[in-house]
């Protein structure tokens, strides 16, 4: 305190409108620059401030991983949509003859059951044939 | 006194363990800069509780994007940027930004051999905590933490030449109190 009197009475010779001398600032600088460590943080900030760092850091990876799956399972959805539809599409083609279409062709063709089975699977390799292009309708005929 | 682009460097240094480690590695961070990132923000919310609310959530801020230390051309003033934006946020949410004049909601620190100055050190404080709070910011940023009038200007979002004219007036009016203080002591 004694430094900060002498230095006060200073003042009332170097204090004046236009600013201090550079001298008593510099000296008031050191005096301020002293006082810097007077003030300190409280002991609990330290484990309070970590303690919320990681529950912030726990929160944000959680969301993180709820955003990756929520993204995961939109990316599995899109790609499985257009899958699932064109299955659906080869389903109806690769579908076998039902009983009743065995039926009405046996009826059709005035054959038994059992050659209406056959002459239902005969047409049903035909029209597969067909589609699929692997084999000509002649040749399948011949 | 420190080299404030050394200091600078430590803490982007911090901050890349962070950003690499996560939270488990802001301790380094809070070691290293939490004692000046403290007493800077007590002279903006002018109390000490709000003033280590805004550091801790300027540091969990860091924890959430560590990039944005590691990336600023100088990343101590930009801690202190984010410690001043976090206790004006809260200064807005209590509205309380009363002159205080006394140091009885500060924790204060001696050690045995600064008992003597202890007087010198309450004086100062009581001085800055008697300035306007735009000055006594300059004041702690010019002289504490050693920053140009160029930094202090970025932390604070004004004209260089307006940091340098608060910090005269600043100076002024803390030669002004301390000379006013130390006649009552005089008189006493």
């Amino acid at each position: 305190m004694t430094s900060i009197l002498n230095q006060c009475d200073d003042f009332n010779d170097d204090f004046d409108d236009d600013g201090l001398s550079p001298e008593i600032l510099e000296s008031l600088e050191a005096t301020i620059f002293a006082a810097r460590g007077y003030v300190v943080p409280s002991d609990n900030l330290r484990p309070h401030t970590l303690e919320a760092a990681r529950d912030f850091d726990s929160d944000r990876r959680g969301t993180y991983q709820f955003a990756r799956f929520v993204l995961a399972i939109a990316v599995c959805g899109c790609i499985s949509l257009p899958v699932v539809d064109q299955l659906a599409s080869w389903r109806e083609k690769m579908a076998s003859p039902t009983s009743l279409q065995m039926l009405e062709i046996a009826q059709k063709k005035n054959v038994g059951i059992d050659w209406g089975l056959f002459e239902a699977f005969s047409e049903l390799r035909q029209n597969q044939a067909l589609r699929f292009g692997q084999v000509t309708a002649k040749k399948f005929q011949d | 006194m420190s080299n404030p682009v050394s200091f600078s460097e430590r803490v982007r240094d911090s901050a890349q363990c962070i950003a690499e480690s996560g939270a488990a590695a802001l301790s380094g961070l809070y070691d290293l800069t939490s004692m000046r990132l403290v007493r800077f923000a007590v002279t903006i919310t002018r109390n000490q509780h709000d003033a280590e609310d805004a550091v801790q959530a300027a540091l969990v801020r860091v924890v959430g994007n560590a990039k944005l230390l590691i990336r600023a051309d100088s990343p101590w003033p930009y801690l202190l940027q984010m410690v001043r934006n976090e206790s004006l946020v809260i200064l807005r949410r209590k509205r309380r930004r009363a002159i205080v004049s006394n140091l009885t909601d500060l924790l204060t620190h001696r050690s045995v051999d600064e008992v003597e100055q202890e007087e010198s050190y309450r004086t100062v404080w009581l001085a800055i905590r008697s300035l306007p709070v735009e000055q006594s910011e300059v004041v702690v940023l010019k002289i504490w933490e050693e920053l140009t009038f160029s930094q202090i200007a970025d932390v604070l979002g004004l004209p260089t030449a307006t940091a340098a004219s608060r910090y005269r007036y600043a100076m002024q009016k803390l030669a002004s109190e301390l000379r006013s203080q130390a006649a009552e002591v005089s008189h006493d």
